[in-house]
């Protein structure tokens, strides 16, 4: 269990690492979605299936397949993006390092688990099957979670219709109410052209 | 505090959330609807939900709790508080000729605030804090419209409020694998519990340093704040407004539930950090400062200092320190809405100090109306923020960290320098050209500046010494009962 853990954060790590330094936006995005694979194994290792197989339908088969497509239309001047990162490079490694630093300091020095009911034992349903363990508490314990996440979504809605939507004139528009109004009479002539002069 | 309806306190994000979404459907089905009619409708709304959490103080109905949401004195405090701001700010921009998802946005931001200061699970107050932020992105964006500025500066802001955001789950997950919970309460309840464990404290103290990190963001703290000065530039004057007092209230009361809750057993620790960013933030605001030119960036340095000041206080952890920081960052909202209200009547614009000069022969109202807030914001005796900052520099005293009141007095020295000059620019200078400053006419902003100034002048007499012993008598309740058994200070302006 344990090789297997390893297994999977390692290829997590090695996709992370892989999203950010990519030279190629497609790349990118591909190690993102091996990071998304090996997370969702790592989900469903620990028992949580449901949970594991949604990041792989919802961010693999529809976020980062949407990520590709924007990535691949864009005209991104890596040149020009490496030239305005290059002068900070010292810094952002010195500051990543230190992070990493402090966090694997804290691993030395500290037991691996202590106390409560750790997050192994929470996510793990006590009994039933993974859709009937969340459907327990979504709509109950997490109701009001629930419902914030859903403003959440509709305030992200209005936020990107409000960005992106530009009311121009000149435009022919569909009015459906005007095409249901016409009747064959008002638009259609009839005309019985003799052969050989044509319709002039 | 009157409630006419029997309205629970548990219903004021549900009511705000339901009219909200009325809102919603009616500015998509009303052609004539515009930013002014959902605003109107919006101040009916906001006084219905600040009746409901009114009713707390009313009926004294103690702590009303939903999953992952808790009532209490200090939530329906903060309820009305941004409620009423939120009135005022409506009252302001009512005339102005918004996109009518102007009004939604905010409001939107106003919910994720509510749910910020009533939230009893760090689940739940991530959800207010990404409702607040995202709300807050798209509406800086969305003025890109008339100031291209203000699509960098929304940029920025998104960048930088998502790198935080990021950090805050981080310290989230590192306190959720620890421990296993999410709720404030149990999460207390383990921590001290294990006190004395201290390498496994050592996880939990990065968790709830990395969930600061949000919050320092958030309050635009050194060495988080490089968002402020631009965004506060290319802003439009409202929105400026708006960005400078709500969140600034609402970040602070839910640090205050967090650092008075689970993350009190740690503050031994987190009280250090927080003092070293609070004189870093208070010495950084007053110096670079000084070297503006322009009135916003001015605006947001000091703002930079003045956050320096609620966390040192906050830093304390005794009643009288939290207390007088809620007390403090109210009194600053209030300060600035004033200031950028007036302002509004100036220009909708960024303004350099030669744009302000002689502004008093323009309009003397006006310019003594700033003078005021600038003098009460420079911490000057019989103003606001004399008395404020003075319950922030006891509070602290008491707890014997003399250093950092140390750097709070220098930045107040410094920082004097530069509220007047402002002044001086404003009323002892000629005008730079020869037809003196132009005033645009905003109907509410002179009324509304007159109100805060009022407030701000008369803060000592009333509601001061009433709301210091309010906010120091909830936070006494809040806190683990060891300190609040502690003698409580008597401020040289509370009634005998």
């Amino acid at each position: 269990m344990l090789g297997l853990f390893s297994f999977f954060s390692f290829f997590l790590l090695l996709g992370a690492v892989g999203v950010v330094f990519s030279r190629h936006t497609v790349h990118a995005v591909l190690s993102l979605i091996f990071a998304f694979f090996n997370a969702a194994a790592l989900l469903i290792m620990i028992g949580a299936e449901f949970v594991g197989f949604m990041l792989i339908v919802v961010y693999v088969g529809a976020v980062a397949v949407l990520f590709l497509f924007v990535v691949m239309m864009l005209d991104v001047d890596r040149d020009a993006l490496r030239s305005a990162v290059a002068p900070h490079k010292k810094w952002v490694i010195f500051f990543a390092a230190v992070f990493v630093i402090e966090i694997l300091a804290l691993v030395a020095y500290s037991p691996p688990h202590l106390g409560g009911a750790g997050a192994m034992g929470a996510l793990v349903p006590a009994q039933g099957d993974n859709v009937r363990a969340l459907g327990m508490v979504l709509y109950t314990t997490y109701a009001p979670l629930f419902y914030a996440a859903g403003m959440i979504l509709l305030l992200a809605m209005i936020g990107a219709i409000v960005l992106t939507l530009r009311q121009r004139s000149g435009v022919r528009r569909q009015n459906i109410a005007q095409q249901n109004a016409r009747r064959a009479e008002d638009t259609v002539t009839l005309v019985n052209p003799p052969s050989g002069e044509g319709v002039i | 505090m009157l409630s006419f309806l029997p309205l629970s306190p548990a219903l004021s994000p549900v009511i705000l959330a339901t009219s909200l979404l009325f809102f919603v459907v009616y500015g998509a089905f009303r052609s004539r609807a515009s930013y002014g009619s959902v605003a109107f409708l919006a101040l009916f709304a906001l006084l219905i939900v600040m009746d409901a959490a009114g009713l707390q103080f009313a009926l004294n109905f103690g702590t009303d709790r939903l999953p992952s949401l808790v009532f209490d004195g200090l939530s329906s405090a903060a309820t009305v508080v941004l409620c009423g701001m939120m009135l005022a700010f409506f009252v302001l921009t009512l005339g102005l000729a918004w996109p009518l998802e102007a009004a939604l946005l905010v409001l939107f931001a106003l919910l994720g605030m509510l749910l910020m200061v009533s939230a009893d699970s760090l689940m739940m107050f991530y959800m207010g804090l990404e409702m607040q932020s995202l709300a807050l992105y798209v509406f800086i964006a969305l003025q890109g419209r008339q100031q291209p500025a203000a699509i960098e500066a929304a940029l920025k802001y998104f960048i930088l409020g998502a790198l935080a955001s990021g950090l805050m789950l981080l310290g989230m997950s590192f306190l959720y694998g620890q421990w296993g919970v999410l709720g404030y309460g149990p999460l207390q309840a383990l921590l001290v519990q294990h006190a004395a464990v201290s390498p496994a404290l050592l996880w939990t103290t990065l968790g709830a340093g990395l969930i600061l990190v949000g919050f320092l963001f958030k309050l635009s703290l050194v060495p988080f704040h490089m968002w402020t000065p631009d965004v506060y530039q290319a802003a439009p004057t409202p929105v400026v407004a708006f960005l400078s007092s709500l969140p600034k209230v609402a970040a602070t009361v839910a640090l205050v539930r967090l650092l008075a809750g689970p993350f009190y057993p740690l503050m031994p620790d987190l009280g250090d950090m927080l003092r070293i960013i609070g004189a870093l933030s208070m010495l950084w605001g007053a110096l670079a400062g000084l070297q503006q030119t322009s009135l916003r960036r001015l605006m947001a340095y000091s703002t930079i200092a003045q956050m320096g000041f609620v966390v040192m206080a906050l830093s304390v952890a005794t009643p009288e320190g939290m207390g007088s920081a809620l007390v403090y960052v109210v009194v600053y909202a209030v300060t600035s809405l004033g200031l950028f209200a007036l302002l509004m009547r100036v220009s909708d614009n960024d303004l350099s100090f030669n744009d302000v000069a002689g502004l008093v022969k323009a309009s003397p109202v006006t310019a003594y109306l700033l003078a005021v807030f600038l003098l009460s914001l420079a911490g000057m005796p019989f103003f606001a923020g004399f008395f404020t900052k003075l319950s922030v520099f006891q509070s602290v005293l008491a707890g014997q960290h003399y250093a950092v009141v140390f750097a709070a007095a220098l930045s107040s020295v410094v920082a004097m320098y530069y509220y007047l000059r402002v002044i001086k620019v404003m009323i002892f200078d000629d005008p730079a050209t020869d037809q003196g400053v132009v005033m645009a006419n905003h109907g509410a902003s002179l009324p509304l500046g007159v109100a805060a100034a009022l407030f701000v002048s008369v803060f000592f007499i009333i509601p001061g010494p009433e709301m210091t012993a309010f906010a120091q008598k909830m936070m006494a309740d809040l806190l683990p009962q060891a300190t609040a058994s502690a003698p409580v200070m008597t401020l040289p302006f509370e009634k005998e």
